[in-house]
């Protein structure tokens, strides 16, 4: 269906679509409360078009037909029947009960046995509550999680501070919380924090948090201190020439690298949870300024709108933030590397960084980055070229290389040099497959020994990697099952396809070629033309974020 | 659902314009790599194919690499066959052959002489329709059976049959001492109303020329005033390739030595490169080397004065390098230099004029002048009307040679040897 939508598309000029419509299908409930700003500013748009009657200004001209933003399972609702869409304000009303009953009480056992019943105590083991007088008066308890503290900075600071007699005697009428924080609590950055809610996640990400007898706020006090991977050296984006850091699994340290590199203001991290029960923070990197607000909306709206219980590294956001799921190509461009990222951020693409992975992701992507490395712009420029265009060349290799193999062999041996040809029957002679066949068990046999070279532990790795050289190095030299020249077209094709600065990629190159094969096997070059041009239009028609994903000379 | 069901019927067209059914691995087939015709005695015709038997593999379980005792029996063999017409006698060979019989990798297409004689327009133009057949195939007229001829193309040096064959036919840049046409242009000039066309002339030599006693002799005779098969040469490959067959309306009419076909190919503008023995200016028995190459295209003009007969005038440029001096004249020098070049101007000319005599004393146009000649005309039709390769016979031509030294080899001056005299 899409080559006709797309073909045509590639004759036919038309107007890119312009996306401040009136009209806007959202696709969550809590879509609208994302920004408020907006629907504000729509609202007194409409009012001051209602008043002034005549306002020539587009914007308003838009949101003049406006219809108030209706999420897709609230317009079900809406159609099944009005009684059902009174029900959608409940659940609203209900959270701000909720929010009510979350604030923190002034009595310390109350909120000593919420905060105990909530993290399930005394089940659970990990969670300590401190209870202590400070400066020998005050009732109040610290809480934390075990070994996600620094416990030095508690022990030998925090709490013979807070324990010592007469620290106390300066507070006038002031309540102790802002006491504390202002003279007393020695700990770099802290905050008050008022909800239950608010508290229990700040002290399941590591901080230890302070409530203090007759108050209703508590102090979150940022000690952290757990144990975590340092940085080390890029384990899949190797370079000779430049830096040799990769990011960690550590949220903190990825945004230190990142900031160490682009010394500048502009630069904003925003931060927003993902996955409903993990809380898995990613980070929303941009400039400020040059990064369009536009895609910086969307990422955010995108990755808030997230629904699932679980997020563990980018790989899973790529996955709920991507524009097409059936696209064969990456629409993110993910490194592991400092440099690279700071480089995206600063050509206007937005970075997010998620929590547990060593990678960053940018977006939007076009085609040809996906193609780059950061060692492209270290080395001087005829050889970075060089190599740009040896990845091409890898590209073409790894797509057409083993489909036009079947496609000579098997419908055009004419158009194969006679020396080749003679050699390729020769070593054919002693085969017992077709070439399909046998192309697709050398296939599956090099695929299996990649992904067992991945997977299989270290230890047993070695014998691996020996059985596999002698299955292939055997098929190479033996000339059975594989043979030869089916040997070599495959390593030419899987040296070429690991070419690629981005896994993904390489995969996605994977599943056009299996095509290539069938179509060719069975019918021969006409079909690889065929599907050559089905592929260029299918990379063509995509846009990501907006953004033509083919753009060749775009960021 | 109209877009679905368009796009059902056309992607279920596809195949059926595709030639997906008749898909053969490469084993399925066998290639020729020589195909040739003779004259037949049981039936029309007898086509021998010359087939690699794809027996020994580079690095097959066998390993060991190749035998070289009987290889030639070994690693190509060779069908000969009579049958009415070419593509039944292949079907006939694939009664004994388990592979099917494949042509587009052929390399020579072998004609004996009596066939070419007798002409062979009607045999080209029905042959060349096949889909298989290549028309970069090198055209080749053998003197002798073909069957013969075709047996004795074995590969001397190395082991692919292929790369002799390609690389037998680019020695025509190295020597000229034959026309290579490939099976497209043959057939074109064959049909042409500008040129005759030409194919290289070979025959098998059984070395019989080689005398292996005798009496010395002084006698010199100029490298290419040798026909295909007499060379007095002693060992190598039995097939060589030597002149040029000259054809008229189809039909072989003469045949060109090596002298003669250096000639044609320098009035083609096609000659590469090749050595000249020419007697020294100063002492005839002294034997100077020249190699000679062609500067630039020749210069062809041609009028119709008298009586509509052609006058033509060549002009062919041509330059060399001192490849050896038997003689101790100091040629390198300005002075000496245009005695040289004078002499091997003189040479050449009568060389060519040589040729050109002898083609229209065949009335054969292998030269191509009818090219310049119909820019005469003003259509097409008047053109053919004309009749030029009747009419070539009565042209005059005038030939001239422009030969310039431009490099002396690694030595810039000659000194005498100092022998007893001094």
């Amino acid at each position: 269906m899409s080559i006709f939508t797309a073909m045509r598309k590639l004759f036919i000029y038309s107007e890119p679509k312009i996306h401040n419509l009136g009209f806007e299908l959202l696709e969550g409930d809590d879509e609208g409360a994302l920004q408020p700003p907006d629907q504000t500013r729509a609202n007194q748009a409409k009012q001051d078009a209602q008043n002034s009657g005549l306002n020539n200004n587009e914007m308003s001209k838009g949101n003049k037909n406006a219809i108030k933003p209706l999420g897709v399972s609230e317009w079900n609702k809406s159609r099944k029947g009005d009684g059902e869409n009174q029900k959608l304000n409940p659940s609203q009303t209900q959270n701000k009960n909720q929010a009510q009953n979350d604030t923190i009480s002034n009595d310390l056992s109350y909120s000593l046995n919420v905060l105990k019943e909530k993290f399930g105590l005394p089940k659970n083991e990990d969670i300590v509550f401190r209870k202590f007088k400070i400066g020998k008066k005050l009732d109040c308890f610290m809480i934390y999680v075990e070994g996600m503290i620094d416990k030095s900075s508690i022990n030998l600071s925090m709490l013979p501070t807070l324990m010592s007699k007469d620290i106390l005697e300066d507070m006038g009428k002031q309540s102790p919380v802002d006491f504390l924080i202002e003279t007393v609590i020695p700990v770099h950055n802290l905050k008050k924090e008022s909800l239950y809610g608010e508290c229990i996640k700040q002290v399941l990400s590591g901080a230890s948090v302070l409530f203090v007898e007759g108050c209703t706020e508590c102090i979150v006090m940022e000690t952290r201190g757990y144990e975590k991977r340092s940085v080390e050296s890029p384990k899949t984006e190797m370079v000779v020439m430049g830096a040799q850091e990769a990011f960690t699994e550590n949220l903190r340290t990825n945004l230190t690298l990142v900031r160490r590199i682009l010394k500048t203001q502009k630069l904003v991290t925003e931060l927003i949870p993902a996955g409903d029960i993990n809380n898995t923070m990613c980070a929303i990197l941009y400039l400020d300024g040059v990064a369009s607000p536009r895609v910086v909306q969307e990422v955010i709206k995108r990755i808030k709108s997230i629904k699932t219980d679980l997020i563990i590294g980018s790989g899973m956001v790529e996955q709920f933030i991507e524009d097409r799921p059936l696209m064969l190509f990456p629409q993110v461009l993910s490194t592991e590397r400092p440099d690279r990222t700071a480089s995206f951020i600063m050509d206007g693409q937005v970075v997010i960084i998620t929590e547990g992975a060593p990678f960053s992701m940018a977006v939007p992507v076009t085609f040809f980055r996906l193609l780059h490395t950061s060692e492209d712009s270290f080395t001087r420029w005829p050889f970075g070229t060089f190599l740009r265009l040896l990845r091409l060349f890898g590209l073409f290799c790894a797509t057409l290389l083993p489909g036009l193999y079947v496609a000579m062999v098997m419908f055009h041996p004419e158009m194969l040099p006679t020396e080749l040809l003679a050699s390729i029957v020769k070593s054919k002679e002693l085969v017992p497959f077709p070439t399909l066949l046998e192309v697709l068990i050398m296939e599956i046999a090099f695929e299996l020994i990649r992904e067992g070279g991945i997977r299989i532990p270290s230890i047993i790795g070695q014998t691996l990697g020996i059985v596999g050289a002698l299955i292939l190095g055997q098929a190479d030299s033996v000339g059975r099952p594989g043979k030869p020249h089916a040997c070599d077209n495959r390593f030419g094709h899987g040296i070429g396809k690991f070419r690629y600065p981005k896994l993904q990629h390489g995969s996605c190159y994977k599943n056009r070629e299996i095509l290539f094969y069938n179509c060719r096997r069975l019918f021969g070059l006409f079909w690889n033309s065929f599907c050559h041009i089905y592929f260029r239009v299918h990379y063509l028609q995509y846009e990501v974020f907006w953004y033509s994903f083919p753009d060749a000379c775009g960021t | 659902m109209r877009r679905i069901l368009a796009l059902i019927l056309i992607l279920s067209c596809l195949p059926a314009l595709t030639a997906c059914y008749d898909a053969l691995e490469v084993d399925d087939w066998a290639y020729v790599y020589t195909m040739g015709v003779d004259k037949g005695i049981s039936n029309k015709l007898r086509i021998t194919v010359q087939l690699p038997t794809m027996k020994s593999s580079g690095g097959g379980i066998e390993g060991g690499g190749q035998s070289s005792t009987g290889s030639e029996n070994k690693d190509f063999v060779v069908i000969s066959l009579d049958c009415p017409t070419f593509y039944t006698g292949v079907n006939m060979i694939n009664s004994s052959l388990s592979r099917k019989i494949n042509y587009s990798h052929s390399k020579y297409f072998v004609v004996s002489e009596d066939i070419a004689k007798e002409g062979m327009g009607n045999l080209m133009s029905a042959f060349v329709r096949d889909r298989q057949i290549r028309r970069t195939m090198h055209m080749i007229v053998v003197k002798g059976k073909t069957s013969d001829f075709i047996k004795e193309i074995n590969p001397v040096l190395g082991t692919a049959l292929s790369k002799t064959q390609e690389g037998m036919m680019n020695m025509e840049k190295v020597n000229g001492f034959f026309d290579d046409n490939d099976l497209g242009s043959f057939i074109d000039d064959i049909k042409s109303h500008k040129i005759q066309p030409v194919s290289v002339l070979a025959a098998i030599n059984d070395f019989s020329n080689y005398k292996k006693e005798g009496q010395p002799t002084d006698e010199i005779k100029s490298a290419g005033d040798y026909y295909a098969g007499e060379l007095p040469r002693n060992d190598g490959n039995k097939t060589e390739y030597l002149g040029t067959a000259i054809f008229n309306a189809g039909k072989m009419v003469g045949e060109f030595n090596g002298d003669e076909t250096r000639a044609l190919l320098m009035i083609k503008g096609e000659y590469e490169t090749g050595s000249y023995v020419i007697h020294d200016p100063y002492n005839s028995k002294l034997l100077d080397t020249i190699i000679v190459s062609q500067q630039k295209k020749p210069d062809i003009k041609i009028d119709f004065k008298k009586e509509g007969k052609p006058d033509i005038e060549v002009k062919v440029f041509l330059e060399g390098e001192i490849q050896a001096l038997q003689s101790t004249v100091n040629y390198e020098s300005m002075e000496y230099k245009p005695i040289l070049e004078n002499k091997v101007e003189a040479f050449l000319k009568e060389q060519i004029d040589k040729s050109i005599s002898k083609a229209l004393a065949l009335n054969s146009d292998v030269f191509g002048f009818g090219e310049k000649a119909s820019m005469k005309f003003s259509t097409i039709q008047d053109w053919e009307e004309y009749k030029w390769l009747e009419k070539f016979k009565d042209s005059s031509v005038k030939t001239e040679v422009q030969f310039v030294i431009r490099r002396t080899g690694t030595l810039i001056k000659t000194n005498p040897t100092k022998d007893g005299k001094q």
